[in-house]
């Protein structure tokens, strides 16, 4: 087997076997559903700070395991559990990576600079234009379709 | 973002700050391409495309002046094609966007005004599908569409010139030798670096952040793209938030996911039954 061929079975491998490993604890009481939709019926009722374990994601909703029972929750109602804790609570092997995931997706670090390089000149930037017509094409290839949704007004 | 109600207030403020840039120009001071952008930019009612574009350039060059750009055409690209189609659906398609990767291990995305979104290697390693990629993407978009940073530079800069205009006014007595002295001695062109420094290390305004969180995850749905994806990476995020002490000074500047999460509770309840793409094979064969 190619090695690149190897290296793309072992990431999946590796993100499912992440995402299963993935625990969660609900931020309020939510009942637990046969299916991933609001008008399933209830295997059971799960009290504020469950921990759950997660096993799929099916649009806004997780399949989760709690107590030997299964069910789906609203995604938006779980907390993961912090990595490090988790090692504790269930012995996984530790997740790796250079990357130091804290600062969300907004400003910068604390000097509010990116550094580390000679600079980046914008003329450089020109050379990775993409085109309407470019974009269009690409997401016909990835079978992407445009649909009317409204924003939502907090 | 921006009211064509002039209460006297601010008009007057605009006034003494356009008295100021006169000032600078009859002054001969040798203002940075920064402060041209700023000062032609400064009108809160009649700002081009062209003006703002220049401002996100200048801005960009201070916080790329550092910088290493991703030199890997492909994904470059492939950032570009997705951020260029998720712009195809907001109320700005048509300005010259712009997506670029930086070459930094830090998880970080950001805008500067015109269209100019950054993201970094960091980030793309921590994702997992194109998808999640988007639901960034878009939150950046936003800040741009909405101008979120262009009317916090503004405001930020209009406060310190009004501030330096009074103390020249005071110091002068109309003495108008003191003129150079002062701009010389306060120099402008470092209040405006500071201020965009400022503002790029301290984050914008809370309810902004809470905005481009919704309307991005709004701008993921249209384009095609699994919404929800997003809660997953604010979801991660937030599993990391005490990794290390310089989260600890970091989540005192800014809102957490947790809370983010939490401002979310509509947005995600709408769009839940969506049945976006994740691409999750696409985003893997592209990064890997």
């Amino acid at each position: 087997m190619k090695i690149k061929s190897l290296m793309a079975v072992l990431t999946f491998f590796l993100s499912t076997q992440l995402f299963a490993a993935q625990l969660a604890y609900t931020v309020r009481s939510v009942p637990l559903l046969q299916s991933p939709t609001a008008t399933s019926s209830i295997v059971a009722h799960l009290d504020k700070e469950s921990t759950v374990r997660l096993l799929q994601r099916r649009g806004g909703w997780y399949q989760v395991r709690s107590d030997e029972r299964e069910g789906w929750i609203k995604m938006i109602s779980v907390r993961f559990v912090p990595k490090a804790n988790q090692q504790t609570a269930i012995g996984s092997v530790k997740y790796q990576s250079s990357t130091t995931l804290t600062t969300g997706v907004r400003g910068l670090d604390e000097v509010g600079m990116v550094s580390g390089g000679k600079g980046v000149p914008l003329k450089q930037l020109e050379k990775y234009v993409v085109s309407k017509e470019r974009a269009v094409s690409f997401a016909r290839e990835g079978n992407l379709l445009s649909r009317e949704v409204d924003y939502v007004y907090q | 973002m921006f009211t064509n109600k002039h209460s006297q207030p601010r008009f007057l403020m605009i006034l003494l700050v356009g008295m100021l840039v006169s000032a600078c120009q009859v002054n001969n001071i040798n203002l940075t391409p920064l402060m041209d952008a700023t000062k032609r930019s400064s009108d809160l009612f009649e700002k081009s495309l062209e003006e703002e574009v220049e401002l996100g350039q200048e801005v960009s060059r201070v916080l790329l002046k550092n910088a290493s750009i991703y030199n890997a055409k492909e994904v470059q690209r492939y950032v570009g094609s997705v951020g260029m189609w998720l712009a195809q659906h907001t109320m700005r398609p048509d300005i010259p966007w712009r997506f670029t990767v930086i070459r930094d291990d830090s998880f970080n995305a950001f805008a500067t005004p015109g269209g100019y979104i950054y993201i970094t290697t960091g980030t793309l390693e921590q994702l997992s599908s194109e998808a999640e990629l988007a639901g960034v993407l878009a939150h950046e978009i936003v800040h741009v569409v909405e101008k979120h940073h262009l009317a916090a530079i503004q405001k930020e800069a209009k406060v310190g010139m009004v501030a330096d205009l009074a103390r020249f006014l005071k110091d002068s007595d109309g003495d108008s030798s003191n003129n150079t002295v002062m701009l010389g001695d306060h120099s402008l062109e470092n209040k405006l670096l500071t201020t965009v420094q400022d503002i790029y290390s301290d984050g914008l305004a809370r309810e902004d952040e809470i905005e481009a969180d919704s309307m991005g995850m709004v701008i993921a749905a249209r384009a095609g793209y699994d919404p929800m994806a997003y809660i997953e990476v604010l979801q991660k995020i937030d599993a990391h938030h005490d990794d290390g002490a310089f989260w600890q000074s970091f989540s005192k500047r800014h809102p957490s996911a947790q809370s983010r999460l939490k401002e979310l509770e509509s947005t995600a309840d709408r769009l839940t039954q969506i049945q976006g793409k994740e691409l999750s094979q696409r985003y893997r064969n592209m990064l890997r």
